[in-house]
């Protein structure tokens, strides 16, 4: 119970910088909010509701990602887009990420 | 959208100032519109109950949107909770009691007797209450409109690695002069008693042979404070040898009293200052002054010793070294002038 507890706390630590970048390169192209958290999650980056929205507002208000209200179809929804900036963070994040992956395959194999 | 979608925007955004209203009631329409179709697609609810689900997935209207718009869900966030802390404390540790013992005074010398205990305590309690919270006011503005121009905690709390505590091996560099100052100080006290007797007052450029103190007193009273003065000396002495603790907190605690409760029965009950003294001032002061005086000697006598045991106690809980003041005489003897 309590180890499952911690070992949940330490997964959602490791993960909240991932859906970051994941959401950075995911909306190269155009998506709206739902379909976003459909896609990431069919994708193995499991992220929650109530974190992804709040996510996206914060990013956006970081202009790393921008927004538009699309109203061609019944129901009007918010389609967000990678901005310039947001492009430069996530190679940078990305080039972090593979730094780490190489670091930690490193510590592995020194281990054997 | 129903009128269930649209209580749980309202109560959603109306903290929020008009401009974010309109922009995060649209945000979250969207939202309960998506949340309730994919519940309905994937069978997780029935069309009729979809909704009300799909509301109970995104949770209290007011946590959700605190998370959309970044705002604390606390009072006091880690970076000033420090410092809100040690302001507080500093702040409380004397401010009540100050404006308290100030509110007994002008009490007593406007003529008030043990009634004014109720008030002096509400006093000192509302001034505790208030200084909490406007303290605790302003810090929970400043979390909520500092833009962070203010630098870390270490900074706010002017921090550097010379405030470090002593080890305690080298916390009592004052140790021999404390003992040299107490028994001075003691000595002067015993030559004192002894001097009084043989007049203290000049009237017109001459001494006068008046004691201060009553001479009945030489029966029995007089000889305890002399024994109490030797008793204070063992202590002095006996501190510099061991150290401050909860069991010599005590003792000092237990000097006090003996010196206070009977000086101050004494001069209550009028008798401990001779006769003759009062009849030589009685010309040169009124009954207001009289009374002025008599509070300030009882009020004087009691907080010394009451100073004299905390310090000690204080002490005790830093587990010995310096007290509450760093001057010589912090143990210094009380004397009974009038």
């Amino acid at each position: 119970m309590n180890t499952d507890e911690t070992t949940a706390g330490h997964l959602q630590e490791l993960r909240r910088g991932t859906v970051v970048l994941a959401c950075l390169i995911r909306l190269r192209t155009p998506d709206y909010g739902y379909a976003l958290l459909e896609s990431l999650n069919g994708l193995g980056i499991l992220v929650d509701a109530n974190t992804l929205y709040p996510l996206l507002r914060r990013l956006e208000k970081q202009a790393l990602l921008t927004s538009e209200w699309n109203t061609d179809e019944a129901r009007p929804r918010k389609f967000y887009r990678t901005s310039p900036s947001g492009e430069l963070l996530a190679d940078a994040l990305m080039t972090d990420w593979r730094r780490i992956d190489d670091a930690l395959a490193g510590l592995t194999t020194g281990d054997e | 959208m129903t009128e269930l979608t649209d209580r749980y925007l309202f109560a959603a955004t109306r903290s929020l100032p008009a401009a974010q209203r309109e922009e995060l009631s649209r945000d979250l329409a969207e939202r309960i519109a998506d949340t309730i179709d994919a519940r309905v697609d994937s069978g997780a609810s029935t069309p009729e109950t979809a909704e009300h689900d799909a509301l109970v997935e995104l949770g209290h209207p007011a946590v959700l949107a605190a998370s959309y718009s970044d705002r604390p869900l606390m009072l006091i966030g880690p970076r000033y909770f420090l410092v809100w802390k040690r302001l507080l404390i500093f702040l409380e540790s004397f401010v009540p009691a100050t404006v308290a013992a100030a509110t007994a005074l002008g009490l007593v010398l406007s003529g008030g007797g043990w009634e004014i205990v109720g008030t002096v305590v509400t006093t000192g309690l509302t001034v505790a209450v208030h200084l909490a919270f406007w303290v605790t006011l302003v810090f929970a503005l400043i979390e909520r409109y500092d833009t962070g121009a203010v630098g870390s905690a270490d900074k706010l709390l002017g921090w550097t690695p010379d405030q470090l505590p002593q080890l305690p091996e080298v916390r009592r560099p004052h140790r021999r002069s404390d003992l040299i100052a107490s028994l001075v100080w003691l000595a002067i006290a015993a030559g004192l008693l002894v001097w009084q007797q043989f007049g203290v007052l000049w009237i017109g450029g001459e001494r006068s042979a008046v004691p201060l103190l009553a001479p009945e007193l030489w029966s029995f009273w007089l000889p305890y404070l002399f024994v109490l003065i030797a008793l204070e000396a063992a202590f002095a002495v006996w501190i510099y040898r061991s150290d401050w603790n909860w069991a010599n907190a005590l003792v000092n605690v237990a000097l006090s009293a003996a010196f206070a409760i009977p000086v101050i029965w004494l001069f209550v009950e009028g008798m401990l200052l001779s006769p003759e003294f009062l009849a030589a001032i009685d010309p040169y002061l009124d009954a207001d002054a009289e009374r002025v005086l008599s509070v300030l000697f009882i009020g004087g006598v009691a907080a010394i010793c009451a100073w004299d045991s905390i310090d000690g106690i204080i002490k005790a809980v830093r587990g010995g070294g310096r007290g509450t003041l760093d001057f010589p005489g912090n143990r210094s003897p009380r004397r009974a002038e009038g």
